[in-house]
C-alpha cells in the first residue's frame, strides 16, 4: 500500500516528537498536573535518597549540634559556618549508620554562613555525595529539591528527616525554598533531583516560607580559605594611640597616657590638647578615637598638639592594642591611608 | 495571529526563570499542585469532620466506619461533658450532629466517637507496609470554598515509637540537693503550674515522691517524668522545719513552661499539647496546625495510611498508622458495643 508522502512526514514528526515529550520529566514541568506526575517525582526522590541520607551527618561540638554532608573520600564535610564555628575546634561527626568519627572545624565565612569540617581519620567506606562545583550557576526558581537534616538534634530512632520542596528565590550566596527547616538542620544538605548537593541549610524566620540555604557558588568563592583558614586574610586590628581624653573646646584634652603606648613613646603628655591628626582637625574625644580607629597599626602619623598654649608637632608610630607594630606596610598600601582592609574578601 | 497566543502564554509559563520568586500557587502544596489531587480531595471531603466541645472548635476527626464511628485525638477531649460534643462535615450533610465518646486508646492518643447513624467513609485502607521516606502523603484539612480540603508532603522519617516526655510539676531546682542536705531545694515555682496550684513555695525542700525518698535532683526529675501528664503524685517536702505532703497533678512541659520555650518551639508556632508518647507513628512534613489533628492521611490514590495525631514542631508531624488504628478498633470492639448498648 502506498501512503501519501505527507503521511510519512507526519509519522516521522510524531516519532520524533514523542521522545521529546517523554524526555521532559514531571519535575521539570511548571507544576505536576496529575497523580502520575507526583508519582514520577516520588520515584526520582526515592531513587537518589538512600545515598543522600547516608552521606548526611550530625555534627556535635561541645553542647551544640548541627548537620553536615560528606563530599569526598578524604572526609571533607560541608556545613554552615555557624555550625562549624571557630576553626580548629573539635567536632564529633556522627554518620547515618551510627558510627562516631573524630573531626575538627576548618574555615568558615561569617557573611555567607559557609563552613567546613574535616574528618580526621576517614574510614575507607565513607559514604559521600557529589556537590555542585559551579562558580556562578544557581538553581532555577521552581526547581524541585530534597532537604535532609537533623531538626532538634540527633535522634537515632528517627534518623535524619527528609523534606521535598521547591526553590522560591535565589541570590548569589543564598537559596530560599519551601522546605521547612528547624534548629539542628543547620549545615544539612539541600539536594537537586540527581542527588547532588546544591545548598547548605543556614537560617529561617518564623514565616513558613523563609527557609534559607547557602549556595554552592558562595562555597566556591571562599573555597581556599574554608579548606585552609590560615590562608584567609587576617582581619586587621584597629590602630591604638594610648591616650584617654575628654572633649575640649580646642580639641581632645589628654587626661592620661598609657605607659609604653605609641603616645608615650612619642612624648605626648597629660594635659596636652590634641588638635589635628595628619592635618585633619580633631574636634572631640570621640572624634579622636574614630580617627585613630580608621588607621592601621604600623602607620606613622603627625599629631599637632597644644602644650601650655604652644603648638607642637609630634610623629607617632601607631601599634595595635597589644602593642604590636607590624612590619612596614608595602608601598601601595601606605598610599591609601585609613582604608580598612576587608575581612574575607566579601563581594 | 490569534492562534499563536496560547503558545506564547504556555512558553512564558514554562520558563519562570525571570520571576523574582515562585508564585504561592506553584509551591509544594500550592493551589496548582493540589489540583493534581482532586480525586483524593473528594474522598477527604467525605470523611473529614470538624468536632466541637460545646461551642469551642477543638479539631478534626475522621469517619472510620459505615455505622457512624469517628476517630480523633483523645487528649484534646479529656474534659467533655455528656451531650456537648458536636460534629459537622460536608460528608455528613448540612446538620450539626451530636456525638458520644465510646472508647479511648491512651497509647495512640485516639478517641472513638459515635454519631449513631449510617456514614460513608469513602476510602479504602492502605495495605499495612512500611512506606519509604519520600512517599507522598495527603492530609485532609478544613477546606473552604477557596481553600483545598487537602495538603500534601512526604513521609520524612522512620516509622517508630515516639517516646514519652512525661509530666512536670513546674519547679526549678537550681539550689542545694544531695544525701547530706536531705532533699532537693526549690528555687523557683512556675506561675500557675501544678506545683504553684498545690501550694509549693520557693525555698521548699522536696525529699520524697510517692513515699520514695529522693535527695538527688536528677533522681527526682526522673521519678516525676516517669508519669504521664494528668497523673496525681504525692510530694513530701520540708518548709521551715515542718514537713508536709501535697498532691500534685502533673502538667505538660510545653504548657507549664510556656514562657520558657526553647528556640525551636518559638519558631514552630502553636504545637500539639500532647506531642510525645505514641506507640507507633508515621512522620511527615505537611505543615498543619494543632487543630488539624484527628484528620485523615492518605496516599496518592486516596487510601487511608493514617490519622494525624501531633504537630511536634514546625517540621515534624506524626500520624497513627492505619494498621494500628484497625487494631485499636478491633481491640475496642466489645467496649464500643457495650457503650452503644449493643451488648
Amino acid at each position: 500500500m502506498k501512503m501519501p508522502k505527507h503521511i510519512y512526514t507526519l509519522a516521522a514528526l510524531v516519532a520524533l516528537a514523542q521522545p521529546l515529550v517523554a524526555a521532559m520529566p514531571a519535575w521539570e514541568k511548571e507544576a505536576p498536573e496529575t497523580v502520575a506526575d507526583l508519582l514520577a517525582i516520588q520515584k526520582q526522590v526515592q531513587k537518589v535518597l538512600p545515598e543522600c541520607m547516608a552521606a548526611t551527618v550530625t555534627l556535635q561540638m561541645g553542647g551544640s549540634s548541627g548537620s553536615g554532608v560528606i563530599v569526598n573520600k578524604e572526609g571533607l564535610v560541608l556545613t554552615a559556618g555557624h555550625v562549624s564555628g571557630k576553626p580548629g575546634r573539635a567536632v564529633t561527626v556522627v554518620l547515618a549508620d551510627g558510627r562516631r568519627l573524630k573531626g575538627k572545624a576548618l574555615g568558615m565565612h561569617k557573611g555567607d554562613d559557609s563552613g567546613m569540617v574535616q574528618i580526621s581519620d576517614p574510614p575507607k567506606d565513607l559514604p559521600i555525595v557529589d556537590f555542585d562545583k559551579s562558580k556562578e550557576a544557581l538553581p532555577k526558581i521552581g526547581q524541585w529539591v530534597i532537604s535532609v537534616g537533623n531538626p532538634g538534634g540527633l535522634d537515632s530512632d528517627r534518623g535524619a528527616v527528609v523534606r521535598v520542596g521547591r526553590v522560591i528565590a535565589t541570590k548569589f550566596n543564598t537559596i530560599r525554598t519551601d522546605c521547612m527547616l528547624l534548629g539542628g538542620d543547620s549545615g544539612g544538605p539541600l539536594f537537586d533531583f540527581n542527588g547532588v548537593v546544591i545548598g547548605i541549610h543556614s537560617r529561617i524566620s518564623s514565616a513558613q516560607d523563609q527557609n534559607f540555604h547557602v549556595s554552592m557558588p558562595a562555597f566556591q568563592k571562599e573555597w581556599k580559605s574554608l579548606v585552609d583558614p590560615s590562608s584567609a586574610p587576617q582581619p586587621v586590628k584597629p590602630a591604638f594611640l594610648g591616650v584617654f581624653t575628654e572633649d575640649h573646646e580646642k580639641g581632645a584634652l589628654v587626661l592620661e597616657v598609657r605607659d609604653d603606648s605609641p603616645a608615650s613613646k612619642a612624648g605626648i603628655e597629660k594635659d596636652d590638647i590634641i588638635q589635628t591628626i595628619d592635618g585633619n582637625d580633631v574636634k572631640s574625644a570621640t572624634g579622636l578615637t574614630d580617627a585613630i580607629r580608621k588607621l592601621t597599626p604600623g602607620k606613622k602619623i603627625k599629631v599637632t598638639l597644644l602644650r601650655e598654649g604652644k603648638e607642637k608637632d609630634v610623629e607617632v608610630l601607631l601599634s595595635d592594642r597589644d602593642g604590636n607594630v607590624p612590619s612596614p606596610p608595602k608601598k601601595e598600601d601606605s598610599e591609601k591611608p585609613g582604608e580598612e582592609k576587608k575581612d574575607g574578601g566579601q563581594d | 495571529m490569534k492562534q499563536l497566543l496560547p503558545l506564547i502564554i504556555l512558553l512564558a509559563g514554562l520558563s519562570p526563570v525571570s520571576a523574582a520568586s515562585l508564585d504561592r500557587s506553584l509551591r509544594t502544596d500550592g493551589k496548582i499542585v493540589l489540583e493534581a489531587l482532586n480525586d483524593v480531595a473528594d474522598i477527604a471531603k467525605k470523611c473529614t469532620v470538624q468536632i466541637y466541645n460545646g461551642a469551642r472548635f477543638v479539631g478534626l476527626g475522621t469517619v472510620i466506619s459505615e455505622d457512624g464511628l469517628i476517630v480523633a485525638k483523645n487528649s484534646e477531649y479529656s474534659t467533655v461533658r455528656e451531650g456537648k460534643v458536636r460534629v459537622t462535615g460536608s460528608g455528613l450533610g448540612p446538620r450539626i450532629l451530636s456525638a458520644r465518646v465510646v472508647a479511648r486508646d491512651i497509647p495512640h492518643d485516639l478517641v472513638i466517637l459515635d454519631i449513631d447513624r449510617d456514614t460513608e467513609p469513602g476510602f479504602e485502607w492502605a495495605e499495612s507496609k512500611e512506606a519509604a521516606h519520600g512517599t507522598w502523603v495527603v492530609a485532609g484539612v478544613m477546606g473552604s470554598t477557596r481553600a483545598s480540603p487537602v495538603r500534601c508532603g512526604v513521609l520524612s522519617a522512620n516509622q517508630r515509637t515516639i517516646k514519652k516526655a512525661g509530666g512536670v510539676i513546674g519547679v526549678i531546682l537550681g539550689g542545694k540537693d544531695g544525701e547530706e542536705f536531705g532533699g532537693v531545694e526549690v528555687t523557683e515555682v512556675a506561675k500557675d503550674g501544678p506545683a504553684f496550684k498545690a501550694g509549693v513555695k520557693k525555698g521548699d525542700v522536696i525529699f520524697a515522691i510517692d513515699d520514695e525518698e529522693v535527695f538527688v535532683r536528677q533522681k527526682m526529675i526522673d521519678k516525676v517524668k516517669s508519669h504521664d501528664p494528668g497523673t496525681a503524685i504525692k510530694v513530701s517536702l520540708k518548709r521551715g522545719g515542718k514537713e508536709m505532703e501535697l498532691e500534685i497533678t502533673l502538667g505538660y512541659r510545653n504548657i507549664v513552661y510556656a514562657d520558657m520555650k526553647s528556640r525551636n518551639d518559638r519558631m514552630s508556632g502553636k504545637v500539639s499539647v500532647r506531642r510525645t508518647g505514641f506507640q507507633s507513628a508515621l512522620q511527615h512534613e505537611i505543615s498543619l496546625g494543632p487543630s488539624d489533628m484527628g484528620g485523615p492521611l492518605f496516599d496518592l490514590e486516596g487510601r487511608l495510611v493514617g490519622i494525624n495525631i501531633a504537630k511536634a514542631n514546625r517540621v515534624e508531624f506524626y500520624a497513627i498508622p492505619a494498621d494500628a488504628i484497625r487494631q485499636v478498633l478491633e481491640e475496642k470492639a466489645d467496649e464500643i458495643a457495650v457503650a452503644r448498648g449493643e451488648k
